[in-house]
């Protein structure tokens, strides 16, 4: 009996000495007002938080400059047009929020409803009403969307619901939202559940609630997503929850950091956003994929339109925007898959090119910029596939092709020259052949779309114009190309 | 005592409409752990602000001679205008989100004048020479304005205020007036001191205590947290006359055309006022 209290002593010493203990750290944007959900960008550059310090709740944002936040503005456009603004939740390119207004100028359907907004040359803009489908004439607030824009989480008190407020959720159909349906009992109860945050990896799941057996007031619980069923809520515990109110559980991506809203005592006065670190419950990690979208003959950076697509499936996995001042873009990708990536603005050449990340590289951050061409002299090259050592074009080219045809609709006045090459492997004649027959076939897709073939003139140059002069298979991927060239 | 009572009577006005006002936000439906009678005392503070800038000034009346005398020297009297400074303090009471009730107080500082050439009757031993004469006039003094106005907030950034305002005049108006000779055919006191120009001063009966109306439109500037910087533009519309009416007799062309009486009335003093505020 003895030497087994032994050992178990010995075992809770060791264990205590390897959990860390959890920091919970104010960050200087509070004030003594209401201060809460702390929605920060990818890129980790800025933090937008809802904060009622002039009186009335409204969107402020604060930037990282040289590990510092600046000091907090009202975020610029439309979107404060009314009263009771903010609860926040951007799209995972930034470029696009939803938020919740009491009374906003664009108008809705009674009480306080869920608005989009979209950012425009640094202001937030077009402020849209998300509709009936989302909307209800009871009190819908606190919208949540998933990294991928396909999910969306919020909370209504209108009729139906298990008690207090209930969190409902609303998956994109077609690109539109679906009909909102409640998220079941294994979530809500006949108390208030608030404040969902779904992870990046769509599986970490926190809300807050004052069902019975927490700390007091507003507690955090964790759950977790698996397809549309949830796992039982748990509550987070101390230090995170206290006999005050916490709220909005925001993990970051690939950190061992989450942002949380509290109460509690000690803060600057009301609700005030705090660190949590260690994270306990943090999202799984993921590949951040970030860059800036140019000009490639200014450098300028550009605003274009960016499409994910999953090569495998030909699905589209994200339709991001790179910032119109900066030109920053990122996005959240998953190990192990092939995709396409395409940039689109008027006035350029589209842009697309093939990006693989390989397994095992959760938690990596990569930059890949994108240089647009302006239509006047530019040249792209072509994301199309052809069956091995033939002129066949596979099923996969098929978007590619169509945006060349709708390129050349857009610009009826342009002509292109349609270019195929090869790498080394084969001999010279027979490679001019297949990369001629290769552009050919590129030539055929487009006019069988009601192109006239005049306007397209087609050329094989073989192994003869190499990108890279080498013999590894890298360089000879590079190598096997088609290019699309506006001749005038 | 008529505008303290319109004071209470805007303020319950506005009072009253505050239970109209959702106590519904983003973050909850309703906000329990504050009620109404509360929430205006812990989420809307009474905010000061000091404001100092330029009075633009109006003066205009309206002259009627019962006998025309054409290019009469009186007719500088009719309007005149001038810059001045203001220094202002305010209080404001929100009501509710994008409403408020402000007590603002200023210094009104008060500067105007015109210049006018007509044609007088100049005597120079016994000849009589109608001779074309510069008058200046300029007016100073100062009053204690007091406005209670009503504040609506159109965006974040601006607002308009709205109210009654009080004028009292600080003491009574100066006025200097300049007659300059053009030309070397008239000369003032002549022939025992001729000069060309002659100035005089004098007080002005100004009506001591008048009403307006006080229109603001301001752009709020956050410089820091809770402290805004405040380009402000207003309008002061004065109901009252700054003097009663007046009558005299215009004898600058006795000898020629003759003598007239003359009536000055509706004697009106607006401002429109160019200022920067800062808010606490």
């Amino acid at each position: 009996m003895k030497n087994f209290l032994y050992i178990l002593m010995f075992i809770i010493t060791i264990n205590s000495l390897y959990t860390k203990q959890i920091t919970i750290t104010p960050i200087p944007v509070n004030t003594t007002k209401d201060d809460f959900n702390s929605n920060i960008t990818h890129n980790g550059k800025q933090i937008y938080f809802t904060t009622d310090r002039r009186g009335g709740q409204k969107v402020y944002v604060a930037e990282l400059n040289n590990g510092k936040w600046t000091a907090p503005i009202l975020a610029k456009g439309t979107i404060n047009d009314g009263d009771q603004i903010g609860s926040v939740s951007l799209t995972s390119d930034g470029q696009f929020m939803l938020f919740a207004a009491t009374d906003h100028q664009v108008g809705g359907f009674g009480r306080t409803d869920i608005y989009s907004a979209e950012k425009v040359n640094g202001e937030w803009t077009n402020v849209k009403n998300l509709g009936s489908k989302i909307n209800s004439d009871a009190w819908d607030s606190q919208p949540m969307i998933s990294n991928d824009g396909n999910m969306l989480f919020f909370v209504s008190d209108r009729k139906g619901g298990y008690g207090g407020t209930d969190i409902y959720m609303s998956v994109k159909e077609n690109g539109d939202w679906g009909k909102a349906f409640n998220l079941g009992s294994v979530i809500n109860t006949e108390n208030d559940e608030m404040t969902p945050v779904i992870g990046v990896d769509n599986i970490n799941f926190t809300f807050s609630s004052n069902r019975p057996g927490g700390f007091g007031e507003m507690d955090i619980y964790v759950s977790k997503m698996k397809g549309k069923s949830f796992t039982k809520p748990e509550n987070a515990g101390e230090p995170i929850n206290t006999n005050a109110d916490e709220f909005f559980y925001y993990s970051l991506p690939n950190s061992d950091k989450a942002y949380f809203s509290s109460s509690r005592s000690g803060g600057d006065g009301g609700l005030d956003i705090y660190i949590a670190e260690p994270n306990p419950f943090e999202s799984e990690a993921v590949f951040l994929l970030n860059g800036v979208v140019s000009d490639a003959k200014s450098l300028k950076p550009l605003g274009a339109n960016i499409v994910i697509t999953d090569l495998e499936t030909g699905e589209k996995v994200a339709d991001l925007k790179s910032d119109d001042n900066t030109g920053e873009y990122y996005v959240i990708l998953q190990e192990g898959k092939t995709y396409s990536i395409t940039a689109e603005k008027d006035g350029y050449l589209f842009f697309s090119e093939r990006y693989e990340v390989p397994k095992s590289k959760k938690g990596e951050s990569k930059t890949k910029n994108i240089n647009l061409s302006p239509i006047s002299g530019g040249n792209t090259r072509l994301l199309v596939f052809f069956d091995f050592d033939k002129s066949t074009l596979k099923k996969e080219s098929i978007p590619e092709l169509e945006r060349v045809v709708k390129f050349m609709k857009k610009n009826a006045n342009v002509n292109i020259s349609i270019e195929g090459h090869t790498d080394d492997v084969g001999a010279a004649d027979y490679n001019d052949k297949l990369s001629d027959s290769r552009a050919a076939a590129v030539k055929t897709y487009i006019t069988s779309k009601g192109i006239d073939a005049k306007r397209i003139h087609t050329k094989g140059f073989g192994m003869r114009q190499p990108l890279v002069n080498d013999k590894t298979e890298e360089a000879r991927a590079t190598n096997r190309r088609v290019e699309m060239k506006i001749l005038n | 005592m008529k505008f303290l009572k319109l004071c209470i009577i805007l303020f319950l006005i506005g009072y009253s409409t505050s239970g109209l006002f959702s106590q519904e936000n983003v973050l909850r439906p309703k906000s329990p752990a504050k009620s109404i009678d509360t929430y205006e005392a812990s989420t809307y503070k009474i905010r000061v602000g000091l404001e100092a800038g330029v009075n633009y000034n109006m003066f205009s009346q309206d002259i009627t001679w019962l006998s025309e005398i054409p290019n009469s020297i009186f007719n500088v009297f009719s309007s005149a205008s001038g810059i001045s400074p203001y220094f202002a303090a305010v209080l404001d009471f929100p009501i509710q989100p994008k409403l408020g009730f402000q007590l603002r107080a200023a210094y009104d500082g008060r500067n105007y004048s015109n210049t006018y050439t007509g044609i007088v009757d100049c005597n120079m031993e016994g000849i009589i020479v109608d001779a074309p004469v510069e008058s200046k006039i300029t007016i100073t003094g100062a009053d204690l304005s007091l406005s209670a106005l009503l504040r609506y907030d159109i965006t974040n950034e601006f607002v308009v205020t709205a109210g009654p305002m009080f004028l009292s005049s600080l003491g009574k108006y100066q006025q200097e007036t300049i007659l300059t000779s053009i030309g070397d055919e008239c000369f003032f006191d002549y022939p025992f001191d001729p000069k060309k120009q002659v100035t005089s001063t004098e007080e002005i009966e100004n009506i001591n205590s008048r009403f307006g109306i006080d229109l603001g439109l301001a752009y709020m500037i956050e410089v820091s947290e809770g402290v805004y910087l405040a380009p402000t533009v207003r309008f002061n519309y004065v109901f009252s006359n700054i003097t009663d009416t007046q009558d005299e007799i215009d004898a600058t062309r006795e000898n020629t055309i003759g003598s007239s009486p003359i009536t000055s009335t509706n004697a009106k003093l607006h401002a429109l006022k160019f200022g920067i505020g800062i808010w606490f």
